[in-house]
This record gives structure tokens, C-alpha cells and sequence, in this order.
């Protein structure tokens, strides 16, 4: 049997490295989460059912390494909640990215919202996942997706003057 | 009947129970207000599609990195083998190695060996250093740490066999010269060193990969786990057990 695996992986490279990207803000750090991807997809690739699509198990791969190295460079022992990211704490996002030249209507109305509903929206409205997967991959139930995405998508249009 | 904000969206999203949506379809037709929601939901979608940058290609190292990792894998192995090399960061300083040189290694043998051509399995009984046990069970991996006799050592990686044993992957320079890459495994208060290969190489830069394929094929047949975190191995190393 020929094993697309690899092959498959590799074509969504692109999709993981922005996706890591959007939550790291850095590239260096970006670049580390996919490699760290990667191994752990290697390493757990007999877990993946072939029916599902590899995309949602990909990032919930990478999303849970994101949660493992923001837990790990922590000073304090304590978890965080996702939505307590240092990053969101120290740096007002909106800011900093509405102060990038090369920065478009869509990406600053994304880059302006609480990283929760961002999230949902990078995941379905860019990657195109459906409402379940999109909760596989953050590991909370589809009406939890659900309402944060119409919020998000109800101040992304206010800010692109749809509404 | 009022439609929440999550349904409409739903609806502008396929993702609906086609009853439900079908009502809504024949709905809109005659509600305007109802439409202009359904609206907003669809052209933010869009619009969002349509600006957000294109994922930009991946780089070859990565691409390449996907390749090595699934190539390590076609070999008959456990799944969960992580070539060792492909993560290998701590630069060897290997002296290029002279087949005259002949070393002296720990004082139980008191023999002078002549050091072999890279690459080549050295008898495990070569490392008889009386202070190896105490730098394996203290040294944390990426430290150097000097012998008594003069060798130095530096642990690499820490892991466990799919045996539940606890080893690690090290360096051994030698006191004249040359470098040996070996694993030893805890048995109790000892350590019993399970592979030692010669290897050489230029003054800087990782060791060359023939030396390595042998440390490889060993990792795969002992079913070699993830290097442990700093804080895993510290964690190991502190336990008496």
C-alpha cells in the first residue's frame, strides 16, 4: 500500500506554518511549533483515522505543542488558559499590527479580535473547517464554536463596513 | 419566528439541518431584514477569504525534515522512534583521528588501544573510566563535564528503551585525542555501556552521518524514545531507584 502520509503532510505545510504563526506572532517561534508538529504527527501517526481529514488532526497536534511550549517558558509553575496568553498581556496586538504597513482590511479586523474568537476564525473561514472539526482541534463543543464565531464575524464585518 | 445570530450564520455556512434551512430559505424570500443578516454572516466570510495572504510555501528544511522523519519510519520499527540525529544540536570536538595514536582509557585494563577508523563499533569495554558512572548519573545533557584521567564527557540525550530502561547518548573525547559516541544504560548503581562507536570528523560541525547510521539503527532496535526534557531528565537523574 502506498503511503501518502508524508506526501499529504508536506502539502499542508503552508497551512500549518500559518497558522502557527497566528499564534505565535514570531517566526522563529513559528517555525519551531511545525517542526515540533511534525515529530509528534510522526510519532502518532498510527492514532489518525484515514477517513478523517488530516488538516483538523494536524492542527490540534500543533495547537496542543502551542499550549506545551507557552506552559514550558512560563516562570511561574501555573497553567494557562489560552485566552491568558502572555502575549495577548504584554502587547496590545491591535496596536502593533495596525502600525505594520503591509497589513490589509482583513487581516487587521482578524488581528483585532480576542484570540478566541480568532482562532474559530482562522479555522473556518480560513482553513475552511467545518464547524465540528474546528472543535476537535480546540477541544470545546460546536456550540462553543458556534458563538464565538458569529461574534467574530459580526465585528470583523463592523470593521470592514458590512454591517 | 426569530432566527438567533448562530442559526443564520449556520445557514450562510451549509451548515445546517436542510430543514431548518430550507424554512429559512423560503423566509428570506419575503423578509428583507432577515436577509440582510443572513448577509452580514456570508460577505464577512468572504471578504475574510479573499484578503487573508496566501499561506506562504514551506521552506526545504522543513519539507526535507518531513522526509527523513518518514523514511525513518518505512524501516521495520515502532512507531514511535524519532531519529536521534535529526534533533542532534551539541557539535562534536573531534580531532581528526590517527590510527598511531594509541590512547590510554581508564585503569582497569591499563592497555593501550589504537584508536579505530570512524565509524567502527569499539569493544564496549573500552570505556572502563572509573569516573563515567558518577558523570552519567549527574551530568545534565549539552554539559561537558572533565574526568579524572582526563577524558571529558558530554551526555546528549537522555531516553528510555521501550524496555523501560533509563540511557543516555554521550560523548567520550579522549585524553590523547579522538572522540567516541556511545550509549549507556542505568542497571542499578551501574551503568552498563551498550554501544561505543569511533567517531571522527573535522574540528567543528556534527559528526559525519556514517557514524550515526549505526547510533540510528541501535536507537530503532532497542525502540529508542523522544529525547526527555531538560526537566524530565532532571527529574530521572535525581531518582535513586
Amino acid at each position: 500500500m502506498i503511503d501518502h502520509f508524508a506526501d499529504d503532510l508536506i502539502a499542508l505545510l503552508p497551512n500549518l506554518r500559518r497558522y502557527a504563526l497566528s499564534l505565535c506572532r514570531n517566526g522563529d517561534t513559528a517555525d519551531d511549533l511545525v517542526q515540533t508538529t511534525v515529530e509528534r504527527a510522526f510519532v502518532a501517526r498510527d492514532r489518525h483515522d484515514p477517513a478523517t481529514r488530516l488538516d483538523a488532526w494536524l492542527f490540534r497536534i500543533l495547537r496542543n505543542a502551542f499550549i506545551d511550549m507557552t506552559r514550558r517558558t512560563k516562570t511561574r509553575g501555573v497553567s494557562v488558559d489560552i485566552a491568558d496568553m502572555p502575549e495577548a498581556a504584554t502587547v496590545d496586538g491591535a496596536a502593533v499590527t495596525e502600525a505594520r504597513l503591509m497589513l490589509n482590511a482583513a487581516e487587521a479586523a482578524i488581528e483585532a479580535l480576542p484570540v478566541d474568537q480568532r482562532e474559530v476564525m482562522l479555522l473556518i473561514c480560513i482553513e475552511e473547517m467545518t464547524y465540528a472539526e474546528a472543535a476537535s482541534v480546540l477541544g470545546i463543543p460546536v456550540g462553543t464554536v458556534m458563538s464565538r464565531l458569529a461574534r467574530a464575524r459580526i465585528a470583523v464585518a463592523n470593521r470592514l463596513g458590512i454591517n | 419566528m426569530d432566527y438567533t445570530d448562530e442559526t443564520l450564520m449556520a445557514y450562510a455556512d451549509g451548515e445546517l439541518d436542510a430543514e431548518t434551512a430550507a424554512q429559512i430559505a423560503a423566509t428570506i424570500v419575503a423578509d428583507t431584514a432577515l436577509a440582510a443578516r443572513v448577509a452580514v454572516f456570508s460577505r464577512s466570510r468572504i471578504a475574510v477569504k479573499t484578503d487573508y495572504p496566501a499561506a506562504p510555501p514551506a521552506p526545504d528544511a522543513l519539507i526535507a525534515q518531513v522526509r527523513r522523519l518518514a523514511a525513518a519510519q518505512t524501516a521495520p520499527a515502532p512507531s514511535n522512534v524519532i531519529t536521534l540525529a535529526d534533533r542532534r544540536k551539541v557539535p562534536l570536538w573531534a580531532v581528526p583521528l590517527a590510527a598511531s595514536i594509541a590512547l590510554a582509557l581508564g585503569l582497569s585494563a591499563g592497555l593501550l588501544r589504537p584508536v579505530p577508523d570512524a565509524g567502527t563499533l569499539v569493544a564496549a569495554g573500552i570505556l572502563q573510566d572509573p569516573g563515567l558512572a558518577v558523570a552519567l548519573a549527574t551530568v545534565p545533557s549539552g554539559s561537558s563535564a572533565p574526568l579524572p584521567g582526563g577524558a571529558e564527557i558530554t551526555p546528549i540525550a537522555s531516553f528510555q528503551t521501550e524496555n523501560q530502561e533509563f540511557c543516555r547518548e554521550f560523548e567520550y573525547r579522549q585524553p590523547l585525542g579522538g572522540t567516541i559516541v556511545s550509549v549507556a544504560c542505568q542497571n542499578g548503581q551501574d551503568w552498563d555501556v551498550r554501544l561505543a562507536i569511533a567517531a571522527s570528523g573535522g574540528t567543528e560541525g556534527y559528526a559525519p552521518a556514517a557514524s550515526l547510521d549505526t547510533l540510528d539503527a541501535w536507537l530503532s532496535g532497542v525502540g529508542a524514545q523522544a529525547p526527555m526534557s531538560a526537566q524530565d531528565e532532571a527529574v530521572a537523574l535525581s531518582d535513586p531507584s
